[in-house]
């Protein structure tokens, strides 16, 4: 009797340890599909392979084996095996200034170096079915804030040579700016459409980049990478950074960044002393 | 970057920080009754060049831009007028000199903003006729916003018609 008690413990150990070894299993590949972009839970949006990765302001950290290719990967090599860009592992470039034409044919130049807040900048084709939602998407106002608050979207095509306008601006909502640049696809390395490249202008570099199958995918993989990344108001917030009491961007910044500081004569003055009378 | 950018018969240098635009609004397809000419007249160029990110839909004055404007920012509106309006006495010949401090005034404004102040002349140039309108994003720091709008203003040139 003993020895089959015994024999039965062993085995209800041995199955115990057998469970515990697929949970854990089943956790590390739930782990990464999601940080694939894949949302297995119900009601899930945004299934599909995604590929958004932000990284922090100093760039310190990389997004190894989070679906990146190799530093130096030739951009046309960077494509999953799901046909969906890939971004390059390594620290993030410069913002590069945009200069093109709109689907109108005017002129146009976008500066995206020491400006203010977070630009979207979304590569997309008139072509490719993945585009259509993207388009569709920022045909709505609430969704061009999709980098976060206070940001802005820039639609960027190739140039009129390899894209026709007219399709362009059939798809374009007029309030989105749309800009026609191949130069803009070879500035930032760009391996398909969609592909979207998040720039913080005020400091001029490249925050993030990566590719979605669709617009609720990439504003899920946005808000999860703008968290992690110190961006917006949910990111969080380190324990020296609690315990010190320091702040995310505030008014004071704001006006530092505006050439106000403190003594500045602006803050002493009454704005209405320097007006002078109405010309008659 | 560097480089420039054309359209309409108008050209600037990109400086760094400027969002600049290039425009000329589509006419009205419908013609007035009893004439060729479309409903609303014919469009003319625009340049708009911005110290931050100019929205996609903009007044020709820059409403929708000038009131996002903070104290550090520029606006600048080069509109072409029709070659017969050049002919009136407001409109000087030839290019514009540089603008100084004096030349701005809270008033000046499409529409007055707080705190801000604006600038503008008419000039005609290569047989055509342009209004030029500033607008700076602060009456107490004017001078090296003047001196902003004057390096992108020099890089401008005009093509004749």
């Amino acid at each position: 009797m003993t020895a089959v008690v015994a024999v039965l413990s062993i085995v209800v150990v041995l199955q115990a340890v057998l469970v515990v070894g697929l949970l854990r299993s089943h956790a590390e590949i739930l782990r990464a599909l999601h940080d694939l972009g894949v949302n297995l839970e119900d009601g899930a949006t945004g299934t599909g392979p995604g590929t958004f990765d932000l990284r922090t302001r100093s760039g310190s950290r990389t997004a190894g084996g989070r679906g990146v290719a190799p530093a130096g990967t030739p951009a046309a090599d960077r494509v999953s095996d799901h046909g969906v860009a890939v971004p390059e592992d390594g620290p993030l470039g410069v913002a590069h200034d945009l200069m093109g034409v709109t689907p109108a044919g005017d002129g146009a130049a976008i500066s995206l170096s020491g400006g203010r807040g977070l630009t979207l900048l979304a590569f997309l084709t008139s072509g490719c079915a993945s585009c259509l939602d993207f388009w569709g998407a920022f045909r709505d106002p609430a969704n061009r804030a999709v980098g976060g608050p206070g940001s802005t979207v820039v639609a960027v095509t190739k140039g009129p040579d390899q894209e026709s306008p007219a399709a362009v601006a059939e798809l374009a909502d007029p309030e989105l700016v749309t800009l026609m640049s191949t130069e803009a696809f070879e500035d930032y390395s760009v391996p398909i459409a969609p592909y979207f490249v998040l720039v913080d202008a005020a400091a001029g570099e490249v925050v993030g980049e990566g590719a979605a199958s669709s617009f609720d995918q990439l504003s899920s993989l946005l808000t999860k990478a703008l968290a992690d990344g110190g961006y917006g108001a949910d990111a969080p917030r380190s324990r020296r950074e609690v315990l010190r009491g320091l702040r995310r961007a505030t008014a004071d910044e704001a006006l530092q960044a505006a050439g106000i500081g403190p003594g500045h004569p602006s803050l002493h003055e009454d704005p209405q002393a320097d007006r002078p009378e109405p010309r008659s | 970057m560097s480089g420039r950018i054309a359209a309409h018969g108008l050209s600037c240098a990109v400086l760094p920080g400027w969002d600049i635009r290039i425009e000329r609004r589509v006419e009205s397809p419908v013609p007035v009754p009893g004439s060729t000419e479309p409903m609303g007249g014919h469009t003319q160029p625009i340049l708009h060049a911005g110290t931050s990110a100019l929205p996609a839909r903009r007044g020709d004055y820059g409403s929708g831009y000038v009131e996002l404007m903070t104290a550090g920012d520029v606006f600048v509106c080069l509109g072409e007028f029709d070659p017969q309006d050049g002919l009136e006495d407001m409109f000087d010949s030839g290019m514009t000199p540089p603008l100084q401090s004096g030349d701005f005034h809270p008033d000046a404004q499409q529409r007055v903003i707080p705190g801000m102040c604006g600038a503008q002349r008419f000039f005609t140039t290569r047989r055509r006729a342009f209004g030029l309108y500033v607008v700076l994003g602060s009456w107490l720091q004017r001078g090296p916003l003047v001196a902003r709008a004057n390096e992108l203003l020099a890089t401008v040139q005009i093509e004749s018609r």
